[in-house]
Order: structure tokens, then sequence, then C-alpha cells
């Protein structure tokens, strides 16, 4: 049976064909990078982010702690996997899941009129100010994390590399 | 719709490994933050911290110092604290990112009252640390007005009682 119906649109070829998987790979390294680096300054204090989590008041006292700990090495570990494309999919699901939250957060905020610092690229004292454009940075990226997701070719990623290495150790699955 | 479930299966994954590897990271640390914070997170606009707070002025505070039923209590860093502090007060220096509980303060009721100073304009910080005091459950709290410099030439370095 083909596996057509697996594909997606963009899966058909466009007139100009390298587009996609172009446009898939700079997405997957430009998110990558945003959230190796917005990690960083969370994993060195996590003491500040705990704050800058309670600025937004949205979270329990009881969770502030917990997710100041987790939260970076979530990021730190989908930045690192997407930059070396493995699990690529996976890790843009739990990228556009985290993005997602931020904007209802940052959206949340602003609705409240909550002047606090957003704590995306930096904690604490140094902190940048939360503005309209915070929100609209994370929708672009969010965009760009669904158009990966959907249109992920594995170019230049682990996992195009394991599956070429399990379709040769097991051609006559993939004959079929 | 097998496909999603495994990606949705991965994505779990990843994140629980990812949210393991930030608590290891996290034990490793000298100061490692605690699963739960000891302390609520809130963060009081200055203006909202009893401003109202009751006060006493010099004049009627003098005659409580040394009767031993009053606790004054030293809002200012510790330092301030051990360069010049009135006789028997202790020190409880202003923090808003760690605020006074009550279990700071569990036998503070059995004085008469809390006389709170400092020495800074409008007694900023002891009208903040008042607040504080009274958020946390203490009732009779006053704050000394003008601050140490309304106390002139009362003041005298004294042993002092850190209890923060």
């Amino acid at each position: 049976m083909s596996n057509s119906a697996d594909r997606t649109d963009c899966s058909r070829k466009p007139p100009l064909g390298w587009i996609h998987p172009a446009l898939t790979l700079l997405f997957r390294v430009t998110l990558a990078l945003i959230f190796i680096i917005a990690a960083w300054p969370k994993l060195r204090d996590p003491k500040a982010f705990a704050w800058s989590i309670s600025y937004y008041r949205l979270v329990p006292d009881a969770l502030i702690n917990i997710s100041a700990i987790t939260l970076p090495a979530i990021e730190l570990v989908t930045g690192l996997l997407l930059l070396i494309g493995l699990k690529t999919r996976a890790c843009l699901l739990v990228v556009n899941g985290l993005l997602v939250i931020f904007i209802a957060a940052i959206a949340s905020a602003m609705v409240r009129g909550l002047d606090i610092g957003c704590g995306c690229f930096s904690v604490g004292t140094a902190a940048t100010a939360m503005t309209t454009s915070t929100l609209l940075w994370d929708v672009v990226w969010l965009a760009m994390g669904i158009y990966a997701m959907v249109c992920d070719r594995q170019l230049i990623s682990l996992d195009r590399w394991f599956g070429s290495r399990d379709r040769r150790r097991t051609p006559s699955r993939t004959s079929r | 719709m097998g496909k999603l479930l495994g990606t949705l299966g991965q994505a779990a994954l990843i994140s629980v490994l990812a949210g393991g590897i930030g608590l290891l990271i996290n034990l490793t640390r000298t100061e490692a933050l605690p699963w739960v914070a000891p302390f609520p997170y809130r963060v009081d606009c200055p203006e909202k911290l009893d401003p109202g707070a009751p006060t006493i002025d010099a004049r009627h505070a003098l005659p409580l110092l040394r009767t031993g039923r009053y606790l004054w209590v030293d809002a200012r860093p510790s330092e301030d604290f051990a360069r010049d502090a009135l006789p028997g007060a202790r020190s409880l220096p202003l923090s808003i990112t760690t605020p006074v509980t009550a279990a700071d303060i569990s036998d503070w009721k059995r004085f008469d009252a809390v006389i709170v100073y400092c020495d800074s304009p409008g007694e900023g910080l002891a009208r903040l640390l008042a607040g504080q005091l009274r958020a946390a459950g203490l009732t009779r709290v006053k704050v000394l007005l003008g601050g140490l410099a309304a106390l002139g030439h009362q003041r005298e370095p004294a042993g002092k009682s850190d209890v923060k």
C-alpha cells in the first residue's frame, strides 16, 4: 500500500523542490538556537527564573520552583536534539507546545496589565520588559515550528541517518 | 493516528527525561532550589504595604525603650545594625523578596508592642517591615516616627541579637 496518505501537502514536489527542505532546516536550526540561548540564563539562575514565573501570577506557588528547575532543562534538551535532528518531530511538538504556553502566558499578562519582565532570554532584574513584539516573536516562532513539524524532510539530521541505516539493514521491509 | 500517538509519546518521554536532567542539575548546585518554595511567591507594591501603620513619636517612645515590654526592631541592613543599634533591639533587615513569616516572629506576641525603626526618609523601611509583620500575624506594631534620628542622643551602641 502506498504511504501517500501519510504525506502532507508540502510533500508534493513544488516547482522549486528545495524550498520546503531548506526552510524546514532553517526553521529547525533557528528554533534550536533560540531554545538553547533562552535556556542558558535560566539554568544558571533558577531562583531568578522562579521569581520571573511568579510575576505572571498563573502558576500556583507549589509548582513555581519545580517549573523553574525543569523548564530550562526541557528547553535545552529539545534545543540540542533539534539542532542535531534527533526525534525532530517529537521535539518540535514539545517546542510548539511550550510556545503555545508562553504565548498564552504573555497575552494573559498583557491583558491583565502586568508590568513585568518577560523572563524569556534573561531573568531576574536583567529581564527585558514585555512588549507586544515579545508576543509577536513567539507567534512567529510558533508558525516556524508548525511549518517545520508538518514539512519535516529530515535534511541534515540524525533522524535521516538512522532512517537510511535502518532501511539498509532491513531491505525486505522497505522494498514492499 | 498511530504515528501521531507515537510522536506524542516520544514528546512526553523527551519532556520527562529532560525534566529529570533539570532535577539532577539542581541537585548538584551548592544552593539547590527546593522543589517547593518555603515561602509564598508574593511581591506587594511598597505603597500597598501598610502605609497607614500606627506610629509612635520619639517623645513617647523613649520612655518605653528600657521597660522590656516593648520589642524594638531594626529594619535596616545588618551592617547598619552592627554599626549602631539601640540597646536591646533586634535586627530584622527588610527583604522584599523573602517576607517575614509567622515562624520568624512566633515568640514576639508576648511583647506589649513591637516598635519598628530605620533611618530612611519617611520611615520607608520601617513601614514596609511593619506591613510584613502585620501580614505575618502580628497586630501590635508601631513605626517610630523620624526613625533613629528622632531619638537623637539617646542612641548608643549596644549588644545585638540578629534574628534573621
